[in-house]
């Protein structure tokens, strides 16, 4: 897919006022994001920061109360048949039609997306022997364990060759095994100048693969930018923890340090 | 520990009245178990002093114990309490884990409605003191098989149901096991008991009084009439009965608790290699269309959950409809066209179409925006596999009228019926979407469907009728008024031009109506998560 002029002049993702709450409870309030061309961009956050919701509603997944997301200057709410098919997506849930066999759910994803037999075939294969999933690729998906399944949704995402690709805790209750072809074949597609907004816990994971990083507490991003700026020398996890802020007066557990025998 | 159990118990009831959607579910099982308990304490209390009375005893006791062998197994992850899994991690011996789960087991509703109706026989049968006191051990007995045979067929089931093909072969056992009382009774309705309620009960406690679910009550019935030793002995037998299941129990709780999941993909044999696309089906197109109807295909051939409900709206009607053909002494040529109506009860299953899809929808929706592509794709899923079943019907049915010449005509109006069918399901599956139950859990019932999609769906069903009854009119008329080769002809076109408006006017609005609304679509049919 080629960049028409004015779709370079944009950032890969551009997320404007993007708010939602569910009852009473803000999940996302207003967030504004700028994810540059080609980067390999991080969201981190504790439990419950909205992260989830950001990727659901950048991704077309979730509507948003408020807010627009543009993708390669697409606005996804407006025109969201061009913008998913600029886009692959990992969701955190891993739902899959699980009673299809592997290679089939990968052809499924393929002819959603319209594309040629041929060429879904040939992509597919490869990705299955990427990941490392050619020996499972004809055993139903519902028998799959949960590192299969996340390396099979991961084929599902680039099999269309998009430009950005969403994923959701894409290291989440990995073997080190997998973690380590997923990151292989990531970090082939940041070299081939697609972009990557995950978010994820894990914060040597992100110091090691982003280059930006926008930390999200409570529904707000507190901080976005490049990630060294953010560090400024320091470790990834003492920044984050600066921002997010500690309980100040922790309560030690004296017992804790005593011997059980 | 004991205690512990019975307040953890006390405490999930407790919860579980004050859940809003689980409550509703509650107080109906509540309501329907103090039903059950004043039926059964007053049938036993009314029956003093009949000559059948004892033989009623042994007939509740042995119905109510073969209920709870039967209800915990269609009920399984129901009570939070005697799910095994969730006491894996806490240091209990077995005897800990076996006597406070049954000290929980016997707190609820259910134990207390069976105490109620096992009392009844305390005061339709007792005679003197030694009878009371003998019956009321029965009774407590009786109580303790009940629980402890329930809790012990689930932790036998346990290994079954935790790798997938059990849970797969228990849904397609329990669909088949739940029709068969309406099956047998269709065929069973000409010999049929003659007689009165008590010469029935009386037969039926001579046949089942030795069996073990009827222990207790033939143990009461026999206090009622004298015969201590033979008490003293069938309550040996069911304390003895109750020991051996409690050690049963303990060792497959021991057993399921300390085996391996087995979740690792199975081997899949060589030359299963295949493309989502069935060979045998060229004609299905190698896009989005094609994708979704081969995937709705190959779901309704391996999930049991699309399979179940199926075979479930299928047979009733159609050995119903056979039942009563076999048994009529005039069969016109035309009641082959009955054999269509032996699908029609399928029309339940274009209702929710997407929220047979669940959650994994989000794949549809995150890979563009085409509700058209997708709903025909559906459309033609169905098509393909009910089109096949109604003509199998109809074959059937002409085999017993042999109205061979009415074949064509029966043949020609299933796509119309379906087009019908579909342009409201259509309308209906985007409009008022629900979840069906996780699929993890292989017995659930359905707590997603609330009032309002539960009458839309009646509503919808209603319509469906509504829009047929032009093609039975156009096609009674054509068949009484010309030749059989004219009405045909002229139904068919007619029928099919007709049922093919109704689609494609249901499927555009179905598809205006989601264009813009595709991520509440997919809230509506994803199951609620924890968190």
């Amino acid at each position: 897919m080629t960049l028409t002029d004015a779709a370079a002049a944009w950032p890969a993702l551009t997320v404007r006022g993007l708010a939602k709450s569910f009852g009473s409870k803000v999940a996302v309030a207003e967030i504004n994001v700028d994810v540059p061309r080609g980067s390999f961009f991080g969201i981190v956050g504790p439990n419950g920061a909205g992260k989830t919701t950001t990727l659901r509603m950048a991704t077309g997944l979730l509507r948003p109360d408020r807010g627009q997301v543009w993708v390669d200057g697409i606005d996804v709410w407006a025109d969201p048949i061009a913008a998913k098919a600029r886009i692959g997506v990992l969701p955190e849930d891993l739902a899959l039609f699980e009673r299809l066999r592997g290679r089939e759910l990968l052809e499924f994803h393929g002819l959603l997306r319209n594309m040629d037999t041929t060429v879904i075939e040939t992509r597919s294969e490869q990705l299955l022997e990427f990941l490392g999933l050619t020996d499972a690729a004809d055993a139903l998906v519902v028998d799959y364990s949960h590192g299969m399944r996340k390396k099979l949704v991961l084929a599902a995402a680039l099999l269309h060759g998009p430009r950005l690709l969403f994923l959701d805790e894409p290291f989440e209750a990995i073997d080190p095994v997998s973690a380590r072809a997923i990151r292989a074949v990531l970090e082939d597609f940041t070299r081939g100048a697609g972009t990557i907004v995950f978010s994820s816990h894990v914060m040597e994971l992100v110091e090691r693969m982003c280059d930006h990083v926008a930390v999200m507490v409570q529904g707000r991003v507190a901080w976005a930018g490049p990630i060294d700026a953010l560090r400024a020398g320091g470790s990834l996890e003492d920044a984050f923890v600066a921002l997010v802020g500690e309980p100040e007066e922790r309560q030690a557990l004296p017992w804790l340090e005593r011997s059980s025998d | 520990m004991v205690g512990t159990f019975v307040r953890l118990k006390l405490r999930l009831l407790r919860n579980g009245l004050s859940l809003g959607q689980g409550t509703v579910l509650f107080l109906i099982g509540a309501i329907g178990a103090a039903l059950l308990a004043v039926i059964g304490f007053t049938t036993l209390v009314a029956a003093r002093g009949t000559r059948h009375a004892p033989d009623l005893a042994i007939v509740v006791f042995g119905l109510a114990t073969l209920g709870w062998a039967i209800f915990p197994v269609l009920g399984f992850g129901t009570d939070e309490t005697l799910d095994p899994q969730r006491l894996e991690t806490l240091p209990l011996t077995r005897r800990q884990l076996v006597s406070g789960v049954l000290a929980a087991s016997l707190v609820g509703v259910a134990p207390l409605a069976t105490l109620i109706v096992f009392s009844g026989a305390l005061i339709g049968l007792s005679h003197s003191l030694v009878s009371a006191f003998l019956i009321a051990v029965a009774i407590v007995e009786a109580l303790l098989l009940c629980v402890v045979a329930s809790r012990t067929i689930v932790a036998l089931m346990v290994p079954l149901l935790r790798s997938r093909r059990g849970r797969d072969f228990t849904i397609l056992a329990l669909t088949l096991i739940g029709l068969t009382p309406p099956v047998l009774e269709l065929f069973a309705t000409r010999h049929a008991p003659s007689g009165n309620f008590g010469d029935t009960v009386v037969e039926v406690a001579d046949k089942v009084r030795l069996t073990p679910f009827a222990w207790g009550g033939t143990a009461v019935a026999d206090a009622a009439r004298g015969r201590y030793a033979s008490t003293l002995a069938l309550l040996a037998a069911i304390a003895g009965a109750v020991m051996l299941l409690c050690w049963i129990w303990s060792h497959s709780l021991e057993r399921a608790l300390t085996s391996a999941d087995p979740t690792a993909p199975t081997a899949v044999p060589r030359g299963t290699r295949s493309g989502l696309i069935p060979r045998w089906l060229p004609f299905l197109p190698s896009n989005r269309v094609g994708a979704v109807a081969a995937k709705d295909l190959r779901y309704f051939a391996r999930d049991p959950r699309r399979r179940a409900p199926l075979i479930g709206a299928m047979i009733v009607p159609a050995v119903a409809l056979f039942a009563s053909l076999s048994r009529s002494q005039s069969r016109p040529a035309a009641m082959t066209l009955l054999g269509l109506v032996a699908v029609l009860p399928t029309a339940g299953l274009t209702l929710n179409q997407f929220g047979l899809d669940g959650a994994p929808l989000w794949s549809t929706v995150a890979s563009g925006n085409d509700p058209r592509a997708d709903l025909t794709g559906k459309n033609l899923a169905s098509v393909l596999v009910m089109v096949p079943l109604a003509a199998a019907s109809v074959f059937i049915c002409a085999s017993f009228t042999h109205g061979w010449t009415y074949l064509p005509l029966a043949l020609g109006l299933a796509p119309a019926i379906f087009g019908v069918l579909l342009g409201v399901g259509d309308v209906v599956s985007v409009r008022v979407p629900y979840a069906m139950p996780d699929r993890r859990s292989p017995l659930a019932y359905n707590p997603g469907q609330g009032c309002a999609s539960m009458l839309a769906g009646l509503g919808a069903l209603a319509v469906q009728c509504v829009l047929l009854v032009p093609i039975a009119v156009v096609a009674a008329v054509l068949v009484v008024a010309t030749p059989l080769p004219v009405a045909t002809f002229v139904t068919l076109v007619a029928a099919n031009a007709y049922g093919a408006l109704i689609w494609r006017t249901g499927r555009d609005i179905a598809v205006r109506s989601v264009w813009w609304r595709l991520p509440e679509l997919l809230d509506a049919v994803s199951p609620r998560q924890a968190g």
